[in-house]
């Protein structure tokens, strides 16, 4: 017995350490990547996964991408960066589908070929959406620059600005959020003197003035219902606090937070006296099958003073489609505050199977929270837990869920700890989440190297976002917003 | 006067910049950030007027030296003039009126006394002068129509806006070359059809570039705050268009008295126009404000407290600086009041949402170890740069708060950027050796003392709670003199006598040497407040300080009905008790 496993141990590491068909050294290491995309999973019709080797001393290196069916596909550098060819990727990835590739890197290093040991990528068959939306900005305190929200192709490296704040100017925009990913119903803020939520369903664009004599602001974080019918937005008034010590930044807390539902065909909100209370009720979200109203809520407290001490639960209120009308109570879907923790941002699945939140020690802003991370909760079990594979010892937050509930985006700081970026996982209809990967990039660590914005908010969308900007300019400019009514339930 | 001219212009910017506005020239150098990079040319070049304005960024990186950046500014001027006499004379032979070719650079020499008139509208005018020279006056009609055809896009897309100068200067040309030649009527279409294509540009320019229109047709990025109108700025378009209307309308002055005549008006009128202009627009007290900055930047703290010998500080912001300078050079406890303290806000000014207050706070901040205040305040000052750019000066400062905090991978990017520049490279260069190297950076003598001072306990910042801030450093590290001296400074500004006299009992063993003269006087009064003589007082005031207050009370007793504040400044003014009881400030 001890033999036949002395000779199958053998037997993996010759297999391992198998040399290249070429002459040169072999490691039986994994080659040092940028980014990291030994093991990942990706859909099939992801761009390419460019990246930089980062071995020292390298000055010229090779990639071979091998499918299970024996087609390749070589690359080869001279500035340690591997670019494949779109067209060959994809046709590569299309005959992989929901299998394998293998990917040999071997460098050039003082006249000698290194050869690595080949790693793994993982092609599911599950596809991922057109791109995702999100905004850049800087990752800074209380003040913004440029800014812009940007929309990025997935199948390639295209990305094209949806709107930039050089065009009415002191602007700032963000919460951009679209109707079970269609590019055909979304919603933005603009904040500032002209600012207002746009409001855009088939073509027809609106510009709101949603602070009304009966509401305490203006809209602020939304989720539509998936009729189209509805969208549900909190209502903050925020405030930023700062830490002193080198771990942490920024806090960001409520002195008010309340929900409202808005009624988009009669142009009015729809209030519910269970989410006004004197507790904070936040990041509402409407399930897959818009029967049910989530969100997050804590018992006021006195801020700043006691902010370690703010946490938030994850609860729920039945919601009725047909008339706008709420159930008559709330429940508790996860007692955070029991187990020491705070819920912030749950998203459900498009299929109603799952939904992901963020979970962190106290507090509502995940991203300023280095110990937040992403959790799963399964709709039917209702039991959740922390997916160990896509969490990191940096902030994990923001996550949005393709069209299809297979795959999710989240935004991380994992790379340095400022700048946060999007990763993509992949979760399973039975919720096992695979090794997330950065959104690909054509020079991978020069863009990344380079990049002084930060990814914000990234959220799946199924095709191109169409904007007519110079209308939104005249809108704003002439302050031609359409006031929101109220109407309480 | 046509050799003689320009080298005076050209003296005169020289000395004027280099002399009277060197800080001004400081302030454009800090708010930019040039880089080196393909990356950098190209983000600029996507837009109209990118690379007037990368050229512009070029020669700005210069203003790191008061001096090269004066030289910068009188050779774009001589240049401006150079190129517009050239064109002058390139139409007709009228030299008498060249004088009035001065007006240009005259006027943008004036629009340059506003520190947010960029270089790069300088710039783009002598782009736009240059195009001009190349129109073929002598050729035929058709060459000369075709040649603006072609011009025209391309200098739209380098020199941005300004390129409808280009537009009505040759529609003006065209004008008197060819008013004899041709039909007015097609005359006036081809001008109509020029004007229309200039504009044309812009309309295309809206379809993939998010700027407003306007903005698109009269330029982005010459005014630091590019979405406001600075419509002077217009006026310096207008004077080339007049001038060049003067020169061609009216005659060359047959007789050698008129031409003379001519000349000296034309250069009176221009001498008038840059004596009036320097004199109503030059902004000394702007000067002034951007020189504390300056010196609190390079911690030249003797010129701060020069500054202030000379004229009172006139704000917060330069007070703090004052502030700064005192506690560095360890006067504060001597000097304190020999300026006209505002309050606390005179330690550290209202936070302001804009791109100049927060600096001069954040070097507050790092002096005292509150690294993450001072990392902070400087990124919100870069963010709030109208431009959009990113500033040298702010870069360096966050590699260094980055560095001291440990986030090496952060400290590492801002100082990828800054081995992309000129000026900061070297020190980027050594600055990289620190990162990783926690030990190293602990021997670093203003790195590691950032370390030692810095707050070691998590809590938020209150800018209510100052004092208890400052008295959290004192508490972690008695060698923090600078937080000591803040501490005790804004218990006395803030008239808040117990709490100073605690925190002199907890953290005076720092103090060296006697106590100076104002916590004296505080102490002083603290104790006159509470018992009857000195006589069993636990500190060692001095009897002159004893004295005094005494005198100060009888004083007091025998002005109070009439006007002590005034009747007491003389003898008083500098002490704390004149501050206590004559001083008007709120409270904190």
């Amino acid at each position: 017995m001890r033999r036949c496993f002395t000779g199958f141990v053998v037997l993996l590491l010759a297999l391992a350490c198998k040399p290249s068909p070429e002459n040169g050294t072999v490691s039986c290491g994994y080659p040092s990547v940028f980014p990291d995309y030994i093991g990942v999973t990706v859909p099939v019709n992801i761009a390419p996964l460019n990246f930089d080797v980062t071995e020292r001393g390298a000055d010229r290196v090779m990639a071979v991408v091998a499918g299970t069916n024996g087609d390749t596909l070589r690359c080869s550098s001279g500035d340690k960066t591997i670019r494949f060819s779109l067209k060959k990727w994809s046709a590569l990835l299309k005959a992989n589908s929901g299998d394998s590739l293998l990917i040999t890197v071997s460098v050039r290093h003082n006249g000698k070929r290194i050869v690595f040991r080949p790693f793994p990528v993982y092609v599911s068959d599950d596809s991922i959406d057109y791109g995702i939306v999100f905004r850049h900005i800087a990752p800074g305190y209380e003040v913004y620059s440029k800014m812009g929200i940007y929309e990025r192709e997935l199948s390639s490296f295209r990305q094209k600005p949806v709107y930039e704040n050089t065009l009415i100017p002191q602007t700032c925009v963000n919460c951009h959020s679209f109707r079970q990913a269609s590019p055909d119903s979304f919603v933005l803020h603009v904040r500032g003197e002209k600012g207002g939520t746009i409001l855009q369903q088939n073509g027809v664009l609106r510009y709101l003035q949603t602070k009304t004599d009966s509401t305490a602001g203006a809209f602020s974080y939304p989720c539509w219902h998936p009729s189209g019918k509805y969208i549900v937005f909190s209502i903050n008034r925020t405030f930023q606090s700062f830490h002193v010590t080198r771990e942490d930044r920024v806090e960001v807390f409520d002195r008010l937070a309340d929900i409202v539902v808005y009624d988009v065909q009669h142009n009015k909100v729809l209030n519910c006296g269970l989410l006004t209370t004197e507790d904070h009720e936040t990041y509402p979200v409407f399930s897959a099958d818009g029967r049910m109203l989530y969100f997050c809520s804590a018992p006021a407290m006195n801020m700043p003073a006691d902010y370690k001490k703010l946490r938030y639960n994850l609860c729920r209120i039945s919601f009725n489609p047909q008339d706008g009308t709420f159930g008559t109570e709330t429940e508790t879907v996860i007692d955070a505050v029991a187990l020491g923790k705070s819920i912030a941002m749950p998203v459900p699945s498009c299929d109603g199977r799952y939904i992901m939140f963020s979970i962190m020690d106290y507090g509502t802003f995940p991203i300023n929270h280095r110990e937040a991370d992403l959790a799963l909760l399964n709709m039917e079990t209702m039991e959740w837990h922390i997916p160990q594979a896509i969490n990191s010892n940096d902030v994990e937050s923001y996550h949005s869920w393709s069209s299809n509930s297979r795959w999710v985006v989240f935004a991380s700081r994992r790379r340095d700890g400022l700048f946060v970026h999007p990763y993509f996982a992949h979760v399973s209809s039975n919720g096992i989440t695979g090794k997330p990967f950065m959104l690909p990039q054509r020079n991978p660590q020069q863009f990344y190297d380079r990049l002084i914005y930060s990814y914000n908010c990234p959220e799946f969308v199924s095709g191109p976002v169409r904007l007519d900007l110079r209308q939104l300019e005249r809108k704003a400019n002439t302050m031609d917003k359409e006031q929101v009514g109220y109407e309480s339930i | 006067m046509r050799r003689i001219g320009p080298v005076i212009l050209g003296i005169a910017v020289f000395l004027f910049f280099l002399l009277c506005y060197p800080f001004h020239i400081h302030f454009h150098e800090q708010y930019q950030l040039f880089l080196f990079s393909f990356d950098y040319f190209l983000e600029l070049a996507v837009r109209p007027g990118g690379i007037a304005v990368w050229l512009a960024r070029f020669l700005t990186q210069f203003f790191y030296y008061s001096w090269a950046g004066a030289v910068v500014i009188a050779l774009l001027l001589v240049a401006v003039q150079q190129v517009f006499q050239k064109i002058l004379l390139s139409l007709e032979n009228k030299p008498a009126w060249i004088p009035l070719s001065y007006l240009l650079p005259v006027s943008l020499w004036i629009l340059l006394l506003n520190e947010n008139y960029m270089i790069a509208a300088v710039v783009s005018v002598l782009i736009t002068l240059i195009a001009v020279t190349l129109y073929p006056v002598n050729g035929t009609s058709q060459r000369r129509t075709l040649c603006y055809f072609l011009t025209l896009p391309f200098l739209y897309w380098i020199a941005g806006g300004v390129s409808i100068l280009y537009a009505v200067m040759l529609v003006i040309i065209k004008w008197s070359l060819d008013r004899d030649k041709i039909r007015k009527i097609n005359l006036l279409l081809h001008v109509l059809a020029a004007l229309a294509l200039a504009f044309s540009y812009p309309l295309l320019t809206s379809s993939f570039l998010q700027y407003p229109l306007p903005k698109l047709i009269l330029g982005i990025d010459y005014y630091r705050y590019y979405y406001y109108p600075f419509y002077f700025q217009y006026v310096a378009w207008a004077v080339p268009v007049a001038v060049l209307l003067i020169y061609l309308i009216f005659p060359a002055g047959r007789e050698k008295k008129n031409r003379l005549l001519i000349s000296v008006l034309g250069a009176a009128m221009t001498g008038a126009v840059a004596v009036a202009g320097l004199y109503f627009f030059t902004d000394r007290d702007k000067e002034r404000a951007f020189a504390y900055d300056y010196h609190v930047r390079t911690e030249n703290w003797q010129k701060v407290l020069k500054l202030a010998g000379s004229k009172a500080p006139a704000s917060d912001l330069e007070l703090s600086a004052v502030n700064l300078a005192l506690a560095k050079t360890g006067k504060m406890g001597e000097d304190l009041f020999r300026y006209t303290q505002t309050g606390v806000e005179g330690l550290f000014p209202p936070y302001r949402r804009d791109f100049v207050s927060p600096l001069i706070t954040s070097e507050v901040f790092f002096h005292l170890g509150m690294v993450n205040s001072a990392q902070r305040y400087t990124f919100d000052a870069m963010e709030a740069i109208p431009d959009f750019q990113k500033s040298a000066r702010c870069y360096k400062r966050l590699a260094e708060t980055n560095l001291i905090n440990g986030q090496y991978g952060v400290a590492g990017l801002y100082l990828k950027f800054l081995r992309q520049t000129l000026f900061y490279a070297q020190w980027a260069g050594k600055a990289q050796n620190f990162a990783g190297n926690g030990e190293r950076i602990d021997t670093h003598p203003v790195w590691g003392q950032a370390r030692r001072f810095r707050y070691r306990d998590e809590m938020l910042f209150s800018p209510d709670g100052m004092h208890t801030m400052l008295g959290i450093l004192c508490s972690q590290n008695s060698q923090n003199l600078t937080a000591r001296d803040y501490l005790f400074s804004y218990l006395l500004l803030a008239r808040d006598l117990e709490s100073f006299v605690a925190a002199f009992d907890n953290f005076s063993d720092s103090l060296n040497g006697p106590i100076p003269l104002l916590y004296q006087q505080a102490l002083a009064l603290y104790w006159v407040q509470h018992h009857e003589n000195f006589g069993q007082v636990p500190w060692n005031i001095s009897e002159e300080i004893q004295t005094q207050i005494g005198k100060f009370a009888a004083s007091y007793a025998q002005y109070a009905s009439s006007n002590p504040a005034k009747l007491l400044r003389k003898e008083y003014g500098n002490t704390y008790w004149y501050y206590v009881f004559f001083t008007k400030n709120p409270r904190p």
